[in-house]
């Protein structure tokens, strides 16, 4: 790994076209092509405490059209280059994400800036989204997976928690009663220069992109939005162990969720320790849970195991799985089983071995395209790690000695504070309806 | 090494070669862009090949080929999903209509690893049926999850009814009863039938040379036979369809999707390109035709036209998912007055020109990486002929606006045409109490 380490920093060229805007760039020897992702403070932990889908909305309204060019004019240009930008939100970030061909990025940057920077949010083209977006939010009643994650984040943090996931008719709710005015304030007071993160990987051109960095994001306001700017309560004290059900009719398949809360983020030192651990328990297939749980007795088509919502927030833990409303209950006792020999006993160095293989080969593959590379930096750059972490994540993992794993693993993960929660057509007892 | 391969034909920076011992068909292309390959197995067997009783075993097949072979297996200690995820392997298989596909994207220096363990199963798999019981509730549970979602059991329903007796009839993961019911012994014979190296195509994109990667092919896959007898054929052919067919499906959901299909073809067929620009006017992007009279007036969040290229004919497909209090009817009507001012009107050089624009841009972006180019040979190789994927853009930026009218009138008549509808029910529904 030493040479792909070595190679992989001094191949990514860091520079700052504009004050508040940084440009992490990759040539890779893809013909044409180029990747670029980024991202800037302002996702929905900033969301103002009276509408928790603030972000989410205004960040859906940023592709409808700004001062001088219409939705249509816009798109127009993107589609005659065949090129695709589209912007989304996450914990903390508004990401944006673009690919096109090597000769149309200034094009392609300059309707970002302009998207970003002087978004119109007209009116009926509000509604017109609210609708769409209230829709889409309706389907996913239909969804056993997100309503048992829906479910299982509101019962482990209190509202006041990045990680809460408000309930379904809540955002509804919350939608309707959004304005343009709303729209207009949180762009005004969250987006600017300052945190400004871009990443260009593939056929890139270091002149081309920084020029066109300057040209459309050069005299923006500037934000001085941090990380710091987030406040949050912990999570819930989980006081002994707790069976939920989120009611579903019709549905043939139950999905799961057991799990809690840890009570650390990614940067704490027990952080890679238990992710590892849990790689062992449920990471891929050959782990623990799906060995037997699904391979050896048949019970579920899908279970795994992970820590999560853990960027700069105190993460969980869970084990997600699906079943049958005719297997579920067998299918919890099994998982359980597992988590339960998992804690009492840890995990052997042969596992050790095998995973950290497996993690730091999944790491090497996932540098195999523009769009994994691009990705990798955007998201290390986002955690506030230099380039050189791209290089020594293999090396950290690898130093993970197996007492590490098997002294935390019971320090965040106790039978006697497991939340079991369950999403499907079964009653109380997680039984099939008669 | 190169003595043992004959060398076929290159397109598009692919190569492709046939091992002289046993007729597999090798296709390679060189991207030094990554550290690390992909290697692929197509089998071409599908979905397409079952019958009543015994639809979805392709599919069941293909979970028990993960269950141990005679190099790799548990009891030894190297099931293949520990000696591939261990080395950080991205591995799978999927099944559709027309193909079976095991695939492993890897670090280069594993590679072997990967060409050994598909040769291996390719004739040395266990399949026993310890293994069928647990897996076909594994299987059941992919049916169940299926069945959750109202979209997937819709696109079942009108594939259901627009193709009554070719196999495309049924889903790829079979009925249900099949899935539960069907033996080993069957399974068995399945496998004997289709699984052969003169009945597969290994594709290999990424980091390597092409004598080192022959050398390893010729290593793990010369010495397995051709196989004993003609590799089965499928021979149902659908009956022309006459009028119009609607299907519907009500069950709880929250809210409405249509899908306006018409009988499309063969995916060897020229007329698939101007089908593919005409779908691309229709539903790609806020330009389209369907963004603009549909989704902009707040009646759907989504409209999307799906045509893939089959072997066999297909369907060209609008599936529009609807806003909850939105009409099916009236985006039904919507959908059908556009093709018919395609068929009378035609379309713009510009309307073409976008689309091709758009293709132009996705193809280039399809060669981001081994896995996708190997990912598009795969449904190439399905469709009939792998260089349809090499050869997709050029074929795509000779049509023109005149072309894109006529495979409107030709495929979207009302007597091809299957309808189906999504309606939500509430728990309170009469039909349903």
């Amino acid at each position: 790994m030493n040479s792909a380490k070595t190679a992989l920093a001094d191949r990514i060229c860091t520079t700052e076209p504009s004050e508040g805007i940084s440009l992490l760039e990759m040539n890779t020897p893809i013909a044409d092509v180029v990747t670029i992702t980024g991202s800037l403070l302002g996702g929905s932990a900033f969301n103002p405490p009276a509408n928790r889908t603030t972000a989410q909305t205004m960040v859906a309204m940023l592709d409808q059209g700004t001062k001088s060019q219409n939705k249509f004019v816009i798109s127009e240009k993107l589609e005659e280059l065949g090129a695709l930008l589209t912007f989304s939100e996450t914990q903390h970030q508004i990401r944006f994400s673009a690919r096109c061909l090597k000769d149309d990025v200034s094009l392609v940057v300059e309707l970002l800036a302009d998207q970003l920077r002087n978004p119109l949010f007209p009116d009926e083209d509000l509604e017109t989204i609210k609708t769409n977006m209230i829709g889409d939010l309706l389907r996913t009643k239909e969804e056993t997976q997100f309503m048992v994650t829906n479910r299982f984040l509101r019962e482990v943090y209190l509202e006041t928690h990045p990680n809460y996931m408000l309930p379904v008719d809540d955002q509804v709710n919350l939608i309707q009663k959004l304005k343009r005015e709303d729209l207009q304030a949180f762009h005004e007071a969250m987006l600017g220069r300052g945190s400004i993160r871009v990443v260009a990987v593939g056929d890139t051109d270091t002149t081309v992109l920084s020029k066109a960095l300057r040209d459309g994001f050069g005299g923006w306001r500037k934000s001085s939005l941090s990380m710091a700017d987030v406040e949050y309560t912990t999570a819930k004290k989980m006081n002994g162990t707790q069976q939920t059900l989120e009611a579903m009719q019709e549905k043939t398949s139950v999905d799961i969720m057991l799990g809690q809360p840890i009570g650390i983020d990614r940067d704490h030192k027990d952080y890679l320790p238990l992710m590892l651990g849990h790689f062992v328990l449920g990471g891929n297939f050959s782990a623990r849970l799906m060995s037997t749980v699904r391979d050896q007795k048949g019970l579920t088509y899908g279970i795994r195991s992970a820590v999560g919502g853990a960027d700069k927030t105190d993460g969980y833990w869970y084990v997600w799985g699906t079943f049958s409303p005719q297997l579920v209950k067998k299918g919890r006792v099994a998982a359980m089983e597992q988590i339960e020999h998992w804690i009492a006993g840890g995990i052997e160095k042969n596992e050790l071995r095998a995973k950290k293989t497996t993690i730091i080969g999944s790491y090497q593959v996932s540098f195999s395209t523009t769009g994994g590379i691009a990705t990798q930096i955007l998201i290390n750059s986002e955690r506030g790690r230099s380039v050189d972490y791209l290089d020594r994540f293999p090396e950290e993992i690898a130093a993970i000695s197996l007492d590490q794993v098997n002294s935390t693993i019971p320090k965040y993960c106790q039978m006697e504070n497991i939340l079991s929660v369950a999403a499907g057509s079964i009653n109380d007892n997680w039984e099939p309806l008669s | 090494m190169k003595e043992n391969f004959e060398y076929i034909r290159n397109s598009g920076g692919v190569e492709e070669y046939k091992l002289k011992t046993n007729d597999l068909t090798v296709l390679l292309m060189e991207d030094h862009s990554a550290p690390t390959a992909t290697f692929m197995v197509t089998y071409h067997v599908g979905s397409r090949n079952e019958a009543v009783g015994h639809t979805g075993a392709t599919h069941l097949l293909e979970h028990l080929m993960f269950k141990g072979s005679v190099g790799y297996n548990k009891d030894s200690g190297n099931s293949i999903w520990k000696v591939l995820q261990d080395v950080g392997a991205q591995i799978n298989a999927t099944t559709w209509f027309d193909r079976t596909n095991y695939f492993e994207l890897l670090p280069k220096q594993h590679l072997d690893k990967a060409v050994s363990i598909e040769a291996d199963r390719m004739r040395g798999a266990f399949l026993k049926d310890e293994d069928r019981q647990p897996e076909m509730t594994v299987v059941r549970n992919e049916y169940e999850r299926g069945e959750n979602d109202p979209f997937e059991v819709l696109d079942k329903n009108i594939w259901a009814t627009a193709y009554q007796a070719h196999p495309y009839h049924h889903p790829t993961i079979g009925w249900r009863a099949d899935i539960e019911n069907i033996s080993t012994d069957r399974l068995k014979e399945f496998y004997n039938s289709f699984y052969w190296p003169n009945n597969a195509t290994a594709t290999v994109i990424g980091d390597f040379s092409v004598n080192e990667i022959l050398s390893l092919i010729w290593k793990y896959f010369g010495k397995i036979p051709r196989s004993p007898h003609k590799i089965p054929i499928m021979y149902t052919e659908e009956p022309p369809q006459e009028g119009l067919r609607r299907v519907e499906v009500k069950r709880i959901g929250e809210a409405p999707i249509i899908g306006v299909a018409h009988k499309s073809p063969k995916g060897k067929s020229q007329d698939t390109y101007p089908l593919h620009i005409l779908g691309s006017i229709l539903g790609s992007g806020k330009t389209s035709r369907f963004y603009r009279n549909i989704i902009d007036k707040g009646l759907a969040m989504d409209v999307s036209v799906w045509d893939h290229p089959f072997h066999d004919n297909g369907l060209f497909v609008t599936y529009a998912f609807l806003t909850p209090e939105t009409q099916p009817e009236k985006v039904e009507k919507l959908i059908l007055d556009e093709y018919d001012s395609i068929q009378k009107d035609g379309v713009s050089e510009k309307e073409v020109a976008r689309a091709q624009s758009k293709i132009r841009a996705m193809t280039a972006f399809s060669r981001d990486g081994s896995y996708s180019i190997a990912s598009h040979l795969n449904e190439a190789i399905a469709a009939g002929d792998w260089t349809l994927y090499t050869t997709y853009l050029e074929r795509v930026m000779e049509i023109t606006p005149e072309d894109v009218q006529r495979v409107a009138q030709k495929y979207l008549r009302e007597s091809q045409r299957t309808v189906g509808h999504f309606i939500p029910a509430t728990g309170s529904d009469e039909e349903k109490a």
